[in-house]
């Protein structure tokens, strides 16, 4: 279940009744109930990274030596992905000076 | 290792990114829905987020010393290895190329014992010297 940041106050039953509309208490509840669900997925996501984890560890005949890569993609509190820099591109080529206007021979 | 046991591995941290889109999906969708002010926990305690254990020198693979052949009475290597499940035999004057050899130690030819040898009068190569075995592996 979600839990509420430290720096705020828990709403009571009486200041969510009273204090919001019936659109936006029932809008609020539908995101709990969502956001507890893909917790619990995110959950079940680590759960298995770390058997996974332990299984490259067993293969490997002992703990603390293999070098996992970091995620793929960024995820709240681990190392962000290491991204190779893209190659410089060249330089766009100066234009040339125009050449001097030949007088018009009439 | 054997090629088997890469396999095995990759195979595994492939499923282990699989997770990891997952989870970056969750917590995108999270903080999709409460406008980015979502704060996560930190992600629980993973082998990966263990600090790497340093290797003191002694855990450290030693490096197979061969020595250079005495060109008074030794005249090659005679290698003994194992292809294929086959035993078999070998002679090179190349001992740079055999201590490469024996320290990629690759998995489809595994050396088992250098010794020197001289060539007789008949060509016949007449070992010299044991230079180097392989010790027995644990539990065989």
């Amino acid at each position: 279940m979600a839990k509420t940041p430290k720096n705020m106050e828990p709403l009571s039953f009486v200041d969510i009744v009273m204090h919001a509309d019936a659109e936006t208490i029932k809008a609020a509840y539908e995101a709990r109930v969502k956001v507890d669900e893909l917790l619990a997925q995110r959950e079940e996501a680590y759960r298995r990274i770390a058997e996974l984890e332990s299984q490259v560890e067993t293969v490997i005949g002992e703990e603390g030596v293999f070098v996992f890569p970091t995620p793929p993609l960024p995820v709240a509190g681990l190392p962000a992905p290491t991204v190779k820099p893209a190659p410089a591109k060249p330089a766009p080529a100066k234009p040339k000076p125009a050449a001097p206007a030949q007088p018009e021979n009439a | 290792m054997d090629p088997l046991q890469s396999l095995h591995i990759i195979d595994l941290l492939r499923e282990r990114e699989a997770e990891f889109v997952r989870v970056w999906e969750c917590e995108q969708a999270i903080q999709g829905l409460l406008q980015g002010a979502f704060r996560f926990d930190p992600p629980p305690d993973l082998p990966s987020r263990a600090k790497p254990k340093r290797r003191r020198p002694a855990d450290a693979v030693a490096s197979p010393r061969l020595r250079r052949l005495r060109p008074d009475r030794e005249q090659a290597y005679r290698v003994e290895y194992d292809c294929e499940g086959t035993v078999r035999t070998s002679q090179t004057t190349n001992g740079d190329f055999l201590r490469s050899l024996l320290e990629l130690d690759p998995p489809g030819l595994r050396v088992r014992r250098v010794d020197s040898v001289r060539l007789d009068a008949d060509g016949n190569a007449v070992p010299v010297d044991l230079l180097w075995q392989r010790e027995p592996e644990p539990g065989l």
